[in-house]
Parts: C-alpha cells; sequence; structure tokens
C-alpha cells in the first residue's frame, strides 16, 4: 500500500465518526424532510401523501405565515445593520493599545456566550414598562418610556435592541479583520494626508469589507431563525407583534401536530435564507475588496 | 486481494458516491410502502377462576383469547396468554409531569405499590410540563411511547382520534371495584370517543371566585357569597381598586378552556357550538358579556394591564395586589407560596350572571397507550392510582386538586393547604361546572387565534365586536375541520 493510499484512508476512518454522525442525525433528516413537506404527518400515525397541498395552504390560506414572515424580516432589516454597528464600532475601540483593553475586550465578548433564557429573562426585566431600566432612564430626562414588550408597536423594536445586545462576536471577528490590515497602507495614506475619517473610509473599509460580508451573511442567517428570545419574552404576543417564522413553526409542529405542514415550512425557509446569501454574493463583487484583487479598470 | 481493493485510489467522485448511498438509506427506509392492516379485535371469551376457599375468594386470570382477524382474507389466530400480576416479573414504562413539589408523592405511591406488587418494576419519568410533550411526540414518531402516560385535557381528543390509547372500556367494565360511576360524569365524558372510555381522569375542578379577605375589609366590604351577582362584583372591585397600587380583579384563563364558563355563560352566550365545528361570538349575548368583563379594565380601570402584572413577581392576587380573582384549587400552593401569611383569602361561589352562575372544569388524565405490551398490568397500576385510597393519598389530601372520585372528595375540605371556602370549589364540580372547551383536535390553534384577538381588545386596539369577528374569520374554517 503507498502512503498516499495509506493516508487517504486514514483520512477517511479520522473524518467517519463526524460524517456517520452528520448523516444520521443531520444530513438524512434533512433529506427525510424534503419527503415529510409533501405528506399530512403528525407523528402519532404513518405520513400520508399530500402531494403540494401543504405549500399551496402556506402561500394562499395560512394569513399567519404571512404575519411570521413579515415579523422575521423586519427583525432581520433591524437586527444586522444595529449589531454590526455596533459591533464594527466596538472593534475599532478595542483594537487601540490601551491599558485593560484585553478586559475591555472580554467584557463586550461576554454577552455573546451567556445562555439566551438568561438573557432573555433579564431583558423581560429591564424592558418593563413600570420599572424596568430603560424605561426610567427615559424618565430622568422627562421621557414616558412605551409599552415596549406589551404594546404592538414595540415589541420588534424591543427585540431588536436587544439582540444587538449580543454584538461581542461580531466584534471578535471584526477585530481580528482590523489586525489583518497591513499598516502600510495606513502609513501609505498619512503620507498623502489622510485623517482619520480618510483612513476609516479608505483603508480600514475596503480591508475590511470581506470580514464585513461574512458578517452580514451570517447575522442575516442567525436573524431569520431568531427563536429562543420571542419564546421566552413573548411567546409571538403581543396579538403576534412577535410572532417569528420559527416561532410560528414550532407551534405549528408541537401544538398542532402539523409536521409535514412543518417540513414545508422549513424548506421554504431554506430557499429564503438561500436567496438572500446568493443577492448577497451576488451583490458583493461591487464592494468586497479582497487584498490582491485586479478589478476591470485597472483600479479598485 | 485486499492488497488489490486497498491500493484502488479511493478518489473524491467513489467518496461521493458512497456518501450519495449513505444518504439515501434514510430516503429508501422512509419511503417504504406501510401496509396497512386493520386489525379488528373480536375478544372471545376471558375466563377467571374463582376457588373459594375458607370463604375467601381468590381470583385467578387464566387466559385470555383473542382472535384476530385481518383484512385480506388473512385470518390469525394469536393466543395471549395473561399472567398473573402476582407471577411474571414485568416492566411497566409510565410517563409524568408533575412539578418537583408533587414527585416525592409519586415516588412514595410507586414505591408502596412496588411492594405490594414486587414482580412489577416501574420505569417512571417525570418530565417538565412545557417539554412534555415534545418528549412524547419525539417518543410517539420512534414507536416507543411508555405503557402509561399523562394527558392533558385540551390535547386528548388529539390523541384519542388518532388511535394512540387502547380502550379500557372493557377492563372497567370486567372490574367491580374501580366503579366508574363514582368519577365525575363530565370527567368522564371529555376521555370518551365514541361510546369507548381512552382514559381515566385523575382530576377535575375549576376556577371559583377567591377574594382577598384584608382588601375586602379596608374597604368595608362584605363578604361574597351565594347571594353575589356580577353587579355585586363589578361594585366590590371598583371599591377595592386603588389606581396604580391595587385592583379589584384580575382576569384568568382569556381565551382558554374556561373562558367560554367563566365569561360567556353567565350571559347566556357561548363560544361554540355544541360539537365545536363553528364559533358563536359574534351573537349579541357574546358581545355583551365580553363587554361587560373587558369593561372591568378598560372603563373601570379595576384590573391590572398585562404590563402592569408583569412588574409583579407572581399572580397579582398571589401577592395581594388584587382583590377578587377566579381561580382553581391548583393555584392554592401559589397563593401560599407568594402570600404567605400575609395572605389572607378564601373561596366563594362564582357570581351569578343575568343567565346562570358557571363555570369550567377541566382535568388531566392517564392512559394506557396502544402499543403497551403489557395493558393488563397497567391496567393493575391504574386502578390502584384512581382508588379511592391512591387519589386520596395523591391528590386530595395534599388539597392540591379536587380528585375525580367523588368517594375521595371528602379530604380535599380538610386539606392544611385550603381554606374553609374550599368546599366551593367542591360544591360547583358537582353542580354547575361544566366542561371547559376548546377540547375538539384544534384545541391549541384556537386558543392562540383566541389569546391574540384577545389581546388585541385588551390592549385597547379593537372593540369587543372586532375582535369578536376577527376571531370567528378565523376560527371557522379551523372549527370545521373538527367535523372530520
Amino acid at each position: 500500500m503507498s502512503l498516499a493510499t495509506r493516508e487517504r484512508i486514514e483520512f477517511y476512518i479520522a473524518i467517519s465518526p463526524w460524517l456517520i454522525g452528520f448523516l444520521w442525525y443531520t444530513g438524512g433528516p434533512i433529506i427525510a424532510s424534503i419527503y415529510f413537506s409533501f405528506t399530512d404527518w403528525n407523528v402519532l400515525t404513518p405520513p400520508k401523501w399530500a402531494g403540494l397541498s401543504n405549500y399551496v395552504e402556506l402561500f394562499s390560506v395560512d394569513p399567519i405565515f404571512w404575519v411570521s414572515l413579515y415579523n422575521t424580516a423586519f427583525y432581520t432589516v433591524g437586527h444586522v445593520p444595529l449589531t454590526l454597528l455596533f459591533a464594527l464600532a466596538t472593534a475599532i475601540l478595542v483594537n487601540q493599545k490601551v491599558k485593560f483593553v484585553t478586559l475591555f475586550r472580554t467584557i463586550y465578548y461576554l454577552p455573546a456566550v451567556t445562555a439566551g433564557v438568561a438573557v432573555s429573562i433579564l431583558w423581560l426585566w429591564i424592558f418593563n414598562p413600570d420599572f424596568g431600566l430603560i424605561n426610567y432612564a427615559l424618565s430622568l430626562v422627562g421621557i414616558q418610556g412605551p409599552g415596549w414588550l406589551f404594546s404592538k408597536e414595540w415589541a420588534k423594536p424591543a427585540l431588536i435592541l436587544m439582540s444587538a445586545w449580543g454584538f461581542g462576536e461580531a466584534m471578535v471577528i471584526l477585530l481580528a479583520g482590523l489586525q489583518g490590515v497591513p499598516t502600510h497602507l495606513y502609513e501609505a495614506a498619512k503620507i498623502d494626508g489622510a485623517n482619520v475619517w480618510d483612513e476609516f473610509r479608505h483603508v480600514t473599509l475596503p480591508m475590511l469589507s470581506p470580514v464585513i460580508f461574512f458578517v452580514i451573511i451570517v447575522s442575516i442567517i442567525g436573524s431569520f431563525q431568531v427563536f429562543t428570545s420571542v419564546y421566552v419574552m413573548t411567546r409571538g404576543g403581543p396579538a403576534d407583534a412577535t410572532l417569528m417564522y420559527v416561532l410560528q413553526m414550532y407551534f405549528k409542529a408541537f401544538s398542532d401536530l402539523k409536521m409535514g405542514y412543518t417540513s414545508a415550512m422549513a424548506w421554504i425557509l431554506f430557499t429564503i435564507i438561500l436567496a438572500f446569501t446568493l443577492i448577497q454574493f451576488r451583490m458583493a463583487s461591487r464592494w468586497v475588496y479582497y487584498e490582491g484583487d485586479i478589478r476591470p479598470g485597472g483600479g479598485r | 486481494m485486499s492488497e488489490k481493493v486497498l491500493s484502488r485510489r479511493l478518489t473524491r467522485r467513489s467518496f461521493l458516491a458512497g456518501l450519495g448511498a449513505a444518504a439515501a438509506l434514510p430516503i429508501l427506509a422512509a419511503c417504504q410502502p406501510q401496509v396497512v392492516e386493520k386489525i379488528v379485535e373480536k375478544p372471545v371469551e376471558k375466563v377467571v377462576t374463582q376457588i373459594v376457599e375458607k370463604e375467601k375468594i381468590v381470583e385467578k386470570l387464566v387466559e385470555k383469547v383473542v382472535t384476530q382477524i385481518v383484512e385480506r382474507e388473512k385470518v390469525v389466530e394469536k393466543l395471549v396468554t395473561v399472567a398473573p400480576a402476582a407471577k411474571a416479573p414485568v416492566e411497566l414504562g409510565i410517563f409524568h409531569t408533575w412539578p418537583a413539589d408533587r414527585w416525592l408523592e409519586q415516588v412514595e405511591f410507586d414505591k408502596k405499590f412496588m411492594e405490594k406488587h414486587p414482580n412489577i418494576k416501574l420505569n417512571v419519568t417525570n418530565t417538565e410540563f412545557g417539554e412534555y410533550f415534545r418528549k412524547i411526540l419525539a417518543l410517539a414518531g420512534a414507536g416507543t411511547l411508555p405503557d402509561i402516560m399523562y394527558m392533558q385535557d385540551t390535547r386528548i381528543a388529539q390523541w384519542v382520534r388518532q388511535n394512540s390509547f387502547r380502550s379500557l372500556a372493557d377492563y372497567v367494565k370486567a372490574d367491580k371495584e374501580f366503579q366508574i360511576e363514582d368519577l365525575a360524569t363530565e370527567a368522564v365524558r371529555l376521555c370518551t370517543f365514541k361510546g369507548q372510555l381512552y382514559a381515566i381522569p385523575y382530576d377535575w375542578g375549576g376556577p371559583s371566585l377567591v377574594y382577598n379577605k384584608t382588601m375586602f375589609d379596608e374597604a368595608k366590604l362584605k363578604y361574597p357569597d351565594e347571594s353575589w351577582t356580577l353587579d355585586n362584583l363589578l361594585d366590590a372591585a371598583k371599591a377595592t381598586t386603588k389606581p396604580g397600587t391595587q385592583w379589584g380583579f384580575d382576569y384568568s384563563y382569556i381565551g382558554n378552556w374556561a373562558m367560554e364558563s367563566m365569561y360567556f355563560r353567565p350571559f347566556g352566550a357561548n363560544v361554540f357550538n355544541e360539537d365545536e365545528t363553528a364559533s358563536q361570538l359574534n351573537t349579541d349575548q357574546a358581545i355583551t358579556a365580553m363587554t361587560w368583563f373587558s369593561d372591568l379594565l378598560l372603563k373601570h380601570k379595576a384590573a391590572p394591564t398585562p404590563s402592569e402584572k408583569a412588574a409583579l413577581q407572581a399572580a397579582p392576587f398571589a401577592v395581594g395586589k388584587v382583590a377578587m380573582f377566579y381561580a382553581p384549587p391548583w393555584n392554592a400552593p401559589t397563593f401560599i407560596k407568594f402570600g404567605g401569611d400575609k395572605l389572607k383569602w378564601d373561596v366563594a361561589p362564582m357570581p351569578k350572571g343575568p343567565k346562570a352562575r358557571t363555570s369550567a372544569a377541566m382535568g388531566s388524565n392517564y392512559a394506557i397507550t396502544k402499543d403497551s405490551k403489557n395493558p393488563d398490568v397497567a391496567w393493575s397500576y391504574l386502578r390502584e392510582y384512581f382508588s379511592k385510597a391512591g387519589m386520596e393519598f395523591m391528590w386530595s389530601c395534599r388539597g392540591t386538586g379536587i380528585p375525580t372520585r367523588k368517594s375521595a372528595q371528602a379530604c380535599f375540605l380538610t386539606a392544611p393547604l385550603n381554606p374553609p371556602g374550599a368546599k366551593y370549589w367542591v360544591e360547583a364540580v358537582n353542580s354547575y361546572m361544566l366542561m371547559g372547551r376548546p377540547v375538539a383536535p384544534a384545541a391549541d390553534e384556537t386558543i392562540r387565534i383566541m389569546t391574540r384577538e384577545y389581546d388585541n381588545l385588551f390592549l385597547g386596539k379593537a372593540t369587543v365586536k372586532e375582535t369578536h369577528e376577527a376571531i370567528t374569520k378565523q376560527l371557522d374554517p379551523i372549527l370545521a375541520k373538527n367535523k372530520e
């Protein structure tokens, strides 16, 4: 047996535990769910073939499907830019060589590793209209705070604000990206007379664009699947104002026993996320710059 | 040979082919055509030998012959031997969903049962309520349901119609000691489908009026009694309200199973028609009923808003912030836990509405699963669990609920948890309490729709008429499926 063959075999043996686990617990069920999405299945009895009826019902009969999709899209449009903004601003701040910067980095990252349920319960209290911290702070400047999670209009913004608190993960990724920007570019910019804002705009942002691109993709994928915070804090209320797509899937699956219907919802969600991702990749060529990238026209 | 095989290059293409083959296995397994056999069970005879020894009757089960007739002209005769409970070792799987403070009682009961039946080993699992149905569904999908399982009132119709439980009619009929007639009729009705009993209800109760004696004393009001009407409730609610600090009334079960009997039936209205296939919320009586109750908050400000309630550690009544509440017996531990000695409370009959005095009763149940391999032994457990002694031990003497067995209810009245007025809970169960609804298969979806729309009402975003129209529009297509 040649060395190459042996190494190849050892490689496949080494990855086989993960591969078998993936196929058995993830890949297989994912593929099985394609089949179930075309069935009427309540788990208690065998699935019955239903053709496209689940998909037809979703798009044409079920108004809550559109409500949950709208709520999720609203949440995504708010969550992604806000989180990115906080993460980028903080990453730039903690990229400075100052005392205790490591401590600051740790503090800002901590919320990202705190259990989702604990965070949700904490924010339930912070958002309380009567004694929560936010409305108390607003009252100090003479503003009467809204009902937050008890208001149809403010419940989603409340969740978006809460979600931005977990910017630490994106911050760490952007920080790594910032530290990868070659210093000679800043030196060259300084020589050319660039100020701080010019450096940020013409050096930092372009060099960081691949990382920002990654953060945006991952954030969109994550925000479309928001569940824990809404399940703990609002259960979709008040009046379905915070009924997110995955929460609706949960109700349909475990309360209404419509596993086939829920599988169809899962594949629609997959398609939407895939579409968004492909659109992002398509648009990336206009604003994402990779080091050494040569664009038509010779410049950037 | 092996050398030759191994020396062939394992290319990416061949690896991906293998991967695809492995991925196809679950699909093939899932796509297996299901052979549906309809088994018609026809019990032939059950022979019970009675041996009389010195005036002591020893019952000895011998054999049970069951002829199974399978369609497609295939007849299989199967001899089923039922081992007497006293001899063959058996493991019985039971799934509960008790809260932590009730679990020890269950452990004690099971210990005593196993001491009495040394051949029976109980394999017991307790799951927190919020997780229970996810877990049990996963087991159902895997075909590994336990022998006996807890089933909630609003979900039992779903499971029974999917043929998940075994009919208990033969056991109940053959077991004269069980005395099914001693169980609350409405509770048994909930577990009955097409004339067959599929579960045994263990508790049966519902909300009655509870009141804060201190707040009544401060407002110099007489305590509620049998003569009370809803007008008395309104007057007391207004008199005991101090805006922002305490309120006269708090809502319970909005959108839920007790709502119809608590808020609508006193006005002669219904939420559903008789078989839950259509809603009846657009009638004048229904609109009048909900207008009356919602005005407690929206007009008289005598009830806390949802945000005011969220500011409190527990239910407002439990922390002494509300003068009156519609509460069931199982709320008593919460009142004691959060109210402690400061909360002086008692129970009164439900106030009479313009048309009737009503409330709703509901109960939880246990069933033997259809695929249980030890149904006879499972029944031997259930008959003891739901005996008078079993119900007194597990339920009534603790004071946490009213057992369905009427002969076991007396102990509830003297339980340390309960105030003197606890008798009104028992009286209500045995007189004016009606089975709560919805209970049909679409119950959970119905409750979600109603809860959502009533959120709009109590936020002041919709009138009662608009709310009921919205509910009816969404609910009727779903309720129509209950005909199936």
